[in-house]
């Protein structure tokens, strides 16, 4: 089965993920990828933040980036 | 190969939660039944089933699961040896989920007739199965509060807790490590995450300096520090040997 690296940066900084991922296809790392996001966009409550996730090939060469912005513009009360 | 097999992990489960006498134990050596050796990734019973027997898990990791439409698969729980994940069958008689193997395992399937039979004679043995399936339904609390609730890091850490406590009270983990015989996708089915979402957080943990892991054996390197973060207080498992 093909691996991948996920590199995931979010307000916290990047962190180099060191440790590959089995998954069947591009089409399935990228849809884990999406799904993390989502999952990502749910965490430290109700905070706006920018998360990007590279995802890399078994040679560690990019293949894509998944992004999601969760923002809120308007009046702050 | 009658006599002195099956029962061993649920009299040791029995005997955790209270003495069991002369005769509950001989009772319970000579409990009739079929072993079947199930490879992993296997279902034991199917979700519409209206099974005659119960499983009684001998050896190996079980998991109660449904499977969306979609294909998606939501694991419940998970079971080990001495458990009988399918017990509520003696009373419903359509199973509404599936019960399937995560490792090879072994299992001694028991005729309902005697299962009730020896509830009959031995109520004490009845009422530990009654509340076996009433810390299951906390043991499911528990891990919707998880699901809904929790950050994905702390319900890896919950999950590990739960099931280093639970391995530890039947003897199947050492002082602060076990074998761990999930792959991440199964974790990622039980907690509702992502496959790189369980890898990421698993990361988190051991950067954190909770746990360390070689191959499938993890390690605890701080109890107290992954309790925290999973939000964990075993009380619901109600292990009568409790751990420190």
């Amino acid at each position: 089965m093909p691996q991948f690296y996920f590199e995931v940066t979010s307000g916290a900084g990047t962190a180099l993920e060191d440790e590959a991922v089995d998954l069947p296809s591009l089409k399935a790392a990228r849809a884990e990828a999406m799904m993390m996001a989502a999952e990502m966009a749910k965490e430290g409550g109700a905070a706006p933040k920018d998360i990007a996730i590279a995802i890399r090939d078994e040679r560690r060469e990019a293949v894509g980036t998944v992004r999601l912005t969760l923002a809120y513009d308007g009046r702050a009360s | 190969m009658h006599g002195h097999r099956a029962e061993t992990p649920l009299v040791g489960k029995l005997d955790s939660i209270f003495a069991l006498s002369g005769e509950e134990r001989s009772a319970l050596s000579r409990l009739p039944g079929s072993i079947r050796e199930i490879a992993a990734d296997h279902d034991v019973v199917r979700e519409r089933d209206a099974p005659t027997e119960c499983c009684l898990i001998l050896e190996g990791f079980v998991c109660r699961y449904k499977v969306t439409d979609a294909g998606k698969r939501q694991i419940f729980s998970f079971h080990t040896p001495g458990d009988i994940p399918d017990l509520q069958s003696l009373h419903l008689e359509v199973i509404d989920h599936s019960v399937g193997t995560i490792t090879p395992s072994k299992l001694l399937f028991i005729p309902h007739e005697a299962v009730r039979e020896l509830c009959r004679r031995f109520p004490r043995i009845a009422d530990a199965f009654w509340r076996d399936t009433l810390i299951d339904g906390a043991v499911f609390r528990q891990w919707l509060l998880g699901v809904g609730r929790k950050e994905a890091h702390s319900r890896i850490a919950h999950l590990l807790c739960e099931l280093f406590l639970r391995l530890r009270a039947i003897g199947l983990a050492e002082e602060s490590a076990f074998e761990l015989p999930l792959t991440q996708a199964e974790i990622g089915d039980a907690l509702g995450l992502s496959t790189v979402h369980v890898n990421r957080s698993l990361q988190r943990l051991r950067a954190l300096g909770l746990i360390a892991s070689s191959g499938r054996r993890l390690m605890i390197r701080d109890w107290r520090g992954l309790s925290e973060v999973g939000e964990f207080d075993p009380t619901y498992l109600h292990l009568i040997k409790a751990v420190a």
